[in-house]
């Protein structure tokens, strides 16, 4: 300890430093929050992920449609109508409709019919999306929304 | 064992050590650990250890190259943020602006922090000019200083008139095309001397600066980039090299007597010379002739912790709350999207370049590029040829006489600047008179080289009258000033369509 | 110091806070959401989608359509527009009426295409964009059949979803405005062509004499019943149409948009015969192309008139004594090149040569044309200008006086009157006259009337005209 910090503590803890300083920093944090929100658009700029499909009637059986400009195959079977998202779970690759299924074609997972995972590193099946029906009668399917494999719409 | 140990006691310490080896010498809670601090700490030591107490004296400097500073670090990080979202082409680049000003979350706030603060940005580097000026604070040893400040004027309006372009509105295309087209104006001389096939600086200019023959894809392009990259780094540069300079010149400017104005420091200064060990002395070895602080009395100095830095901090609220607060009221102006096929009338450039613009509507080269050229390098000589001793660090050197000196200046400038418009307004220039005239004896005699010879020769008469140089500065300064602000108004709120004069914009012919 | 610092975070912070309010709390389009879901809710026919109806999230949504550079957020108020429950729901929530959403989803083709305004914005007086700064602000409701032409033949929607544009389409050839106005190659040069006149911004039009709104359709509107009251000194005949008369030809107006850049997708196969500016307007015959670019001014064309509203007297170019006159080339300069001084502009590049051959056998009638009739001015004497002058005094200067505008008579001394009238055409239009107009023949049958030396020196003199002017 040399003489010089024999100086006394600084009387900081004054009133008006500390209002004077707590505004300051408030005010930054509320800026900071106004800027740290702006990164994240309210609304993407890409086209709705919900689009109309078709009638029910307008639907193949047994056999998948791939959605022109979607990455959906739509199906219906004794079941119902249900769609199945074509990317992949594993790193978000296009599967391809296989003989057997649908086949990956980044790191060769592959998935059977029903969209189950059969081989390859995909941690889960093909993502199943709603469906739902318009008020005008086509059915929609939402690539925002999954459900459970399985799920069906009732025709 | 005793390895482990100790591999223990590192584990558990692990946090105060990283924290130690972070900040080297103890809280900073005290001046000397607070000075050690400002010294050590790499983004505090721009700021010197102690600071005078003249120069906190807000009626002295009224913070205003701290508001320079302080708009330019806010327009930074607005600018930084509106990137995120900007697209510089010529199709999206409306679009995009539109985005941030309807939907992205605090877009439009941010935008509006950005043009606010940069019109706030240029008003406070030309007050800040002034106030350096009128307490003669470009002396010796501060000449070099001056000059840098001159490059950040020009930099300061480069950069606020290459954001001007990017929202691709019809007020940036105008804006922007009249700006290139000025940047072509030495073809009006080149024109008169026939030599413009050979040798066409003008044509070299815009070419340059838009890379197209119009305002389009190229040019939106290279004014992003001066405008995000070029003109920032530089300004960066330039703003180190100003601080470094106010620091080696030995601080703010400041009276040679300041110390008895400003009495005795008060109980709670630290005494400098200190019986600190750590002391070094070995940079007296490079110190050369006087010291600028040798005989100044550093006793009269205050802990620029927290002194300086409250200071800073308050200057800096201040200028984000008026930002803020014309950001919250005004949104910032988005025309039509850019249209080659309809001219805006008036087609006006921003504020700044309004009193350029008035000249300009005589001679494109005086207004554009010669008067401006001759002003910078005329205020860039004034320290230079201003050698006089004394005056510094008070206002008007708080002498009687200089603020007479600037009164009558004033009024010279004035009047002469007001006399000229009105004339010109009211009975036309040369062209009106002699339809045939050649334009370049109208580049070489219009209201605005007219203007600046009479500036120029009542100062010379200053100068001789008074037997005074920094009179002479003071005359050509104030009529400078004073022309610049009577001009920027005349083109700001006088001038309608087709650049005719109107009293209000309500008397505008509609169209 | 401490104080300055304290107030300014104080009014910064403030201001800070009162900005992110207005921006993420008191916004219009959240309350029309909270609405909407509240009518849906009202309207849930069971509780399962009453609750789901409750529980829509409140977010912004928009149509994006790339290839027509289209982002629209008007349905982020207008919740309910392909909702049939919605049906009879006061605005904004409103299902759109007609079943036009489903032949053009949103998805596919947005909002503004066919309503115009600026699909950006998130508040009402922004979207509809009249005081704001955008080009094309909302259509009213009873001119959006417009946007309807932009992709679409206005003729083939006559029966279906367009009879407005298909009447305006059609009042345009029955009025006559091919005769001034340029479209889809046919048309004269007087007025201004009109190929994408809906295109035009109200920054292109005069607006100082608009009272109220300044919108390119009030303009127009109004320009078709009151010309001149719009543009002053406008030379296009007021023609006082219906209150609907001029809204179609508005929504005709709005429809042309030549030039615009549209996806082919989008445009209709009709429409693509259409867009191009050399298209075949079908086929028309002589009478059709006399209705549609002479009537305006010539009328029948079998006597000629004195038009008060152009000042002048219009010949009447199917009379057969003016028929008899003419020749094949005369007939062809004049509709294509026009007649100087006169209001007669040249049809050259309004009309195909096809075109110009039915028009010339739909005029000559049972008149038999030559191509060129002989001439026998062509060898006269040069003359004297002075003693032409004082003939032009006496005989001509009360219809032509030369230094008065707007006279009753050709402008004989303008730049396209003595650059395009040859020597013969003059001395025959003195000798001979202009039948169907005030211009009578000055040399008789039996030798009456001017001399040829006479005729030289009015020759002389008319070509002095020329210089006296500035």
């Amino acid at each position: 300890m040399s003489a010089d910090d024999r100086v006394k503590e600084v009387g900081r803890r004054d009133l008006l430093s500390l209002a004077a300083w707590g505004a300051f920093c408030a005010s930054l944090a509320t800026a900071m929050i106004g800027m740290l929100r702006l990164p994240k658009p309210s609304v993407l700029p890409d086209p709705s992920l919900k689009g109309k499909v078709g009638l029910p009637g307008a639907i193949p059986e047994e056999e998948y449609r791939k959605v022109p400009g979607r990455n959906v195959f739509v199906s219906r079977s004794e079941q119902g109508v249900f769609a199945i998202s074509s990317v992949c779970t594993h790193l978000g690759c296009v599967v391809a409709p296989a003989p057997a299924g649908f086949n990956c074609p980044c790191h060769g997972s592959r998935f059977d019919a029903m969209g189950r995972v059969v081989g390859g590193p995909a941690p889960r099946g093909l993502d199943w999306l709603k469906v739902t029906k318009a008020p005008d009668g086509e059915l929609v399917v939402d690539e925002g929304e999954t459900v459970p494999p399985g799920t069906y719409w009732k025709v | 064992m005793e390895a482990w140990k100790d591999y223990v006691a590192s584990v558990k310490t692990l946090p105060r050590s990283v924290w130690d080896s972070l900040v080297r010498h103890g809280a900073p809670v005290t001046d000397r650990s607070r000075m050690e601090t400002v010294l050590q700490n790499l983004f505090l030591h721009i700021h010197p250890t102690r600071v005078h107490r003249w120069s906190l004296r807000w009626s002295y400097s009224l913070g205003l190259g701290l508001i320079c500073a302080a708009s330019f670090l806010l327009l930074l990080v607005t600018g930084v943020l509106l990137m995120f979202y900007y697209k510089p082409s010529t199709v999206l680049a409306y679009q995009s602006i539109q985005d941030i000003h309807y939907v992205i979350p605090s877009g439009r706030f941010m935008r509006n922090i950005h043009r606010w603060g940069a019109h706030i940005m240029v008003v406070a580097v030309i007050l800040h000019m002034a106030r350096v000026f009128y307490t003669s604070s470009y002396k010796k040893p501060r000449e070099m200083n001056w000059v840098f400040g001159l490059v950040l004027l020009v930099l300061t309006l480069g950069l606020s008139f290459s954001g001007y372009l990017l929202p691709w509105d019809q007020l940036a295309y105008w804006a922007t095309t009249i700006g290139a087209n000025i940047a072509q104006s030495p073809r009006e001389l080149t024109d008169a001397l026939g030599i413009t096939p050979y040798f066409d600086p003008g044509g070299f200019q815009k070419t340059l600066l838009l890379g197209s023959r119009s305002v389009g894809e190229e040019a939106l392009i290279r004014f992003y980039v001066l405008h995000i990259m070029v003109l920032p780094l530089l300004m960066v540069v330039f703003m180190g090299l100003h601080f470094w300079r106010i620091r080696k010149d030995g601080g703010l400017s400041r009276p040679e007597d300041a110390d008895e104005r400003l009495g005795p420091p008060g109980d709670d200064a630290l005494p400098v010379f200190t019986q600190a060990q750590k002391k070094s002395y070995g940079l007296m070895a490079v110190v050369r002739g006087t010291s600028p602080t040798v005989g100044r009395g550093p006793e009269n100095t205050v802990p620029a912790w927290p002194h300086l830095m409250t200071a800073e901090a308050a200057v800096f609220m201040f200028t984000l709350a008026i930002t803020v607060a014309l950001s919250f009221f005004f949104d910032a102006p988005l025309k039509e999207m850019a249209n080659p096929l309809i001219p805006e009338n008036p087609a006006k450039a921003p504020w700044y370049f309004l009193g350029l613009q008035e000249i300009v509507s005589f001679s494109a080269f005086a207004g554009g590029v010669l008067l401006p050229m001759l002003a910078l390098i005329g205020l860039g000589l004034i320290p230079y040829l201003d050698r006089e001793p004394g005056g510094v660090g008070y206002w008007l050197g708080g002498r009687d006489r200089d603020k007479r000196v600037f009164l009558q200046s004033a009024a010279f400038g004035l009047a002469a600047v007001i006399g000229l418009e009105a004339f010109a307004v009211r009975f036309g220039w040369l062209r009106d008179w002699f339809p045939g005239i050649p334009q370049i004896v109208i580049t070489l005699f219009n209201p605005g080289t007219l203007l600046t010879f009479l500036y120029v020769a009542y100062s010379v008469w200053i100068i001789r009258r008074e037997n005074s140089t920094r009179l002479g500065g003071i005359a050509i300064f104030t009529c400078l000033l004073a022309g610049f602000i009577i001009l920027t108004l005349i083109g700001t709120y006088f001038r309608g369509p087709n650049w005719g004069f109107y009293w209000s914009p309500s008397h505008w012919p509609v169209h | 110091m401490k104080k300055l610092l304290l107030a300014s975070s104080l009014v910064a912070l403030g201001f800070l806070v009162a900005s992110g309010l207005s921006e993420n709390v008191f916004v219009s389009w959240k309350g029309y959401q909270k609405e909407y879901a509240r009518l849906l809710a009202e309207r849930a026919e069971d509780p399962a989608r009453k609750r789901e109806a409750l529980a829509t999230a409140v977010e912004l949504r928009q149509f994006v359509v790339p290839d027509l550079h289209v982002i629209d957020r008007c349905v982020t108020c207008h919740l309910g527009l392909d909702d049939p429950r919605m049906a009879g729901a006061p605005n904004p929530y409103a299902a759109h009426p007609g079943n036009i959403l489903k032949i053009h989803p949103p998805e596919k083709f947005g909002c503004t295409i066919c309503h115009r305004g600026q699909g950006a914005a998130v508040s009402f007086r922004e979207a509809k964009a009249v005081d704001v700064y955008w080009d094309y602000p909302l259509l009213p409701p009873n001119l959006v059949e417009s946007s309807c032409g932009i992709c679409h033949d206005p003729m083939a929607l006559a029966e279906r979803g367009a009879p407005a544009l298909a009447r305006g389409a059609r009042l345009f050839e029955e009025k006559g405005c091919h005769g001034c106005h340029r479209l889809g190659g046919l048309g004269g040069s007087l007025g201004a062509e009109l190929d994408s006149v809906g295109l035009k911004t109200k920054h292109q039009l005069v607006m100082a004499n608009l009272p109220g709104e300044r919108t390119t359709y009030r303009w127009l509107d109004r320009h078709f019943k009151d010309p001149q009251g719009i543009v002053p000194g406008s030379l296009m005949k007021p023609d006082y149409p219906t209150e609907e008369e001029a809204r179609a030809l508005t929504i005709y107006m709005l429809s042309l948009q030549a030039g615009r850049e549209l996806p082919d997708r989008a445009v209709a196969r009709d429409r693509h015969r259409l867009l191009s500016l050399e298209h075949d307007q079908g086929e028309r015959d002589g009478r059709t192309l006399y209705d549609r670019l002479c009537r305006v001014c010539h009328g029948e064309g079998t006597f000629g008139t004195y038009d008060k509203f152009l000042g002048r007297f219009v010949p009447a170019i199917r009379n057969p004594a003016f028929l008899r006159m003419a020749d094949r080339e005369f007939l062809r300069a004049s509709i294509m090149r026009g007649r100087p001084g006169t209001q007669m502009a040249g049809f050259d590049g309004g009309m195909t040569d096809a075109d110009l051959a039915k028009l010339l056998e739909y005029l000559a009638g049972s008149e038999r044309i030559p191509e060129r009739r002989p001439d026998s001015y062509e060898k006269l004497p040069v003359g004297d200008a002075k003693r032409g002058g004082s003939i032009f005094a006496r005989q001509c200067a009360g219809c032509h006086d030369p230094g008065e505008k707007g006279q009753v008579a050709p402008t004989l001394s303008s730049r396209s009157f003595q650059e395009k009238a040859s020597d013969a055409m003059i001395l025959r239009t003195i000798a001979e006259g202009r039948p169907g107009t005030a211009m009578v023949a000055f040399v008789g049958p039996e030798g009456t009337g001017f001399t040829g030396g006479e005729l030289a020196d009015l020759l002389a003199y008319l070509r002095t005209l020329s210089s006296r002017r500035r």
